[in-house]
């Protein structure tokens, strides 16, 4: 679905309208011109959502949902994109990915795949971590975006991950671990092999620039003690 | 997908030795199948291109040990078995998304201060999804207090939407004293058909998303070339203006076209008088009765919330 050029306040009145099958008057018009876009935004909303197959776990439904897709996943098929050609490439032959946080970067902003963590919660989060990289006092390009999420282990300790998009092929990474965790340094892995290690300064945080695409173990090291958090940076 | 096409046999064997994880096996079915893993919830379920892709990778993630090409025995099509192994993880995908995946550009000016643009408003464009959602399911929950015979006529209308559910093939076959699975084998056969036309309508859904890239690509070409007073500046911002308005038109009148229904593939009367066994009549005015009961019925669901 694409953005369009109307308010809020159209938007709903448009709702309404299509809702009790009626079509804007002149009147609602004049007093908002974006109303009509508004209108065909419900309306295209509702098409799309009309042709959403709902889940039904019987077998004709079943039947139907094959059938479609024997009929329509040949034809006139979108091109398999180049980052995934290359994410397969390069994932086939590694044990799979469970708990593997995977960020891609698009043109358009960050989007995080969070579909393959199962054994501990991660969510986004707009609160910034203290001392962490601001994503709008801090930028430099028109381009930046960025990222925060936070994990909470089986232990209820947080540690919050900001990725922040420097360029088109590298970000800068911030970790933090919540509280009084006792770790003492951070460790970066590249596929596996160690590649960076910075200390954890006073308000628990540490960072990396220039990250490119890769396999990345973030490992928070103190005595006795570490925990390690695998992140995948693709592009494309 | 690479273009190679495998006999029956040659499949059989590449997903057995896919079954023992062999990885060159393993290599050879992703080269050439990962086009219609990434395709299937476009296709099928029409989910958006960056969705497929993560849908894709969980996908992946799930087959590349091998261990579930084990389940293929043969005993249906490879395709049947293929679809239907994607189905599921489709399913097991949906359970785990969450409910915010991106985080769109923040831009900010010279000043300091932050601006959106047309390309990113998170906050209105997630109140509008979340609207869309709702009209969906006021629907569906208008279209579940139809009379059954009324709603079978409905859904046969738009039956490459809506399903039949069992209790409705079986309302059809008693009324029509003839076996469920004949009814069921025609429905299937007219889906088929009307697949066709869905084709072309995707084609021109696809032709409103790329002229809004059009769209999107003259804006930032005028914000870069068509800036000032120079006479090279304003030659750009004729010619751009020229453009735009000139592909706003064509995507309006697409739009247009799509409001009155003209993308939806419907049913034929005549098929559905064929299925049910009464008057193209008789189907024509059904329907209008009951275009009429949901309209007011979703008017009251709106009135109430």
């Amino acid at each position: 679905m694409e953005n369009q050029d109307f308010n809020a306040e159209s938007l709903e009145i448009a709702r309404e309208l299509f809702l009790k099958g009626a079509f804007p008057g002149e009147a609602e018009l004049q007093d908002h011109p974006d109303l009509w876009d508004a209108y065909w935004y419900c309306e295209e909303s509702f098409f799309a959502e009309l042709r959403k197959e709902v889940w039904k776990e019987d077998a004709l439904a079943e039947t139907f949902l094959l059938q479609k897709a024997e009929n329509t996943v040949h034809r006139a098929q979108l091109p398999f994109p180049e980052y995934l050609k290359e994410y397969t490439r390069k994932q086939l032959s590694a044990p799979e990915s469970k708990d593997n946080l995977i960020v891609r970067l698009t043109q358009s902003g960050i989007r995080v795949i969070d579909s393959l963590i199962e054994s501990f919660q991660i969510r986004e989060t707009m609160e910034l971590a203290p001392m962490m990289r601001s994503a709008s006092a801090d930028v430099r390009s028109e381009n930046t975006s960025s990222v925060i999420f936070e994990e909470t282990t089986k232990e209820n300790q947080k540690f919050y991950y900001q990725i922040v998009k420097e360029n088109e092929t590298e970000v800068y990474l911030s970790v933090k671990a919540d509280g009084s965790s006792g770790f003492q340094q951070v460790n970066l892995r590249r596929d596996g092999r160690f590649i960076l290690s910075n200390k954890i300064n006073l308000d628990g945080s540490a960072s990396f620039s220039g990250l490119t695409p890769g396999s990345y173990t973030i490992e928070f090291v103190g005595p006795n003690l570490s925990k390690s958090f695998d992140l995948s940076i693709l592009v494309g | 997908m690479e273009q190679t096409s495998y006999s029956t046999e040659e499949i059989l064997e590449l997903v057995k030795e896919c079954g023992t994880g062999n990885e060159k096996a393993l290599q050879k079915f992703f080269d050439h199948y990962s086009q219609d893993i990434y395709n299937f919830p476009i296709r099928v379920f029409h989910l958006t291109e960056d969705d497929a892709s993560d849908y894709y990778i969980y996908a992946f993630e799930r087959l590349k040990s091998g261990k579930r090409f084990k389940s293929f025995v043969g005993k249906s099509s490879f395709k049947t078995w293929f679809f239907s192994v994607l189905r599921n993880l489709l399913i097991d995908w949906q359970r785990t998304k969450r409910e915010v995946k991106t985080q769109t550009v923040s831009k900010v000016n010279k000043e300091g201060k932050e601006y959106s643009t047309i390309e990113d408003e998170p906050d209105k464009r997630a109140d509008a999804l979340a609207h869309a959602l709702d009209v969906s399911d006021q629907f569906q929950s208008v279209l579940s207090t139809i009379k059954m015979e009324n709603r079978i006529v409905f859904k046969l209308s738009f039956v490459y939407y809506l399903h039949l559910d069992p209790e409705e093939l079986v309302y059809i076959a008693e009324k029509t004293s003839r076996p469920e699975e004949e009814i069921r084998s025609e429905i299937l056969s007219l889906r088929e058909e009307l697949s066709n036309r869905e084709e072309e309508n995707l084609k021109m859904e696809d032709k409103i998303t790329s002229l809004y890239l059009n769209i999107l690509d003259l804006k930032e070409q005028k914000k870069q070339k068509a800036q000032g007073d120079s006479v090279e500046a304003q030659y750009y911002k004729e010619r751009l203006d020229h453009a735009l308005a000139k592909k706003y038109e064509q995507r309006k009148k697409l739009i247009e076209k799509k409001q009155k229904g003209h993308f939806l593939v419907r049913t034929p009367y005549r098929e559905i008088a064929r299925i049910l066994g009464i008057s193209e009549g008789g189907v024509s005015v059904t329907l209008l009765r009951v275009l009429e009961k949901i309209q007011k019925k979703m008017h009251s669901v709106a009135g109430e919330s």
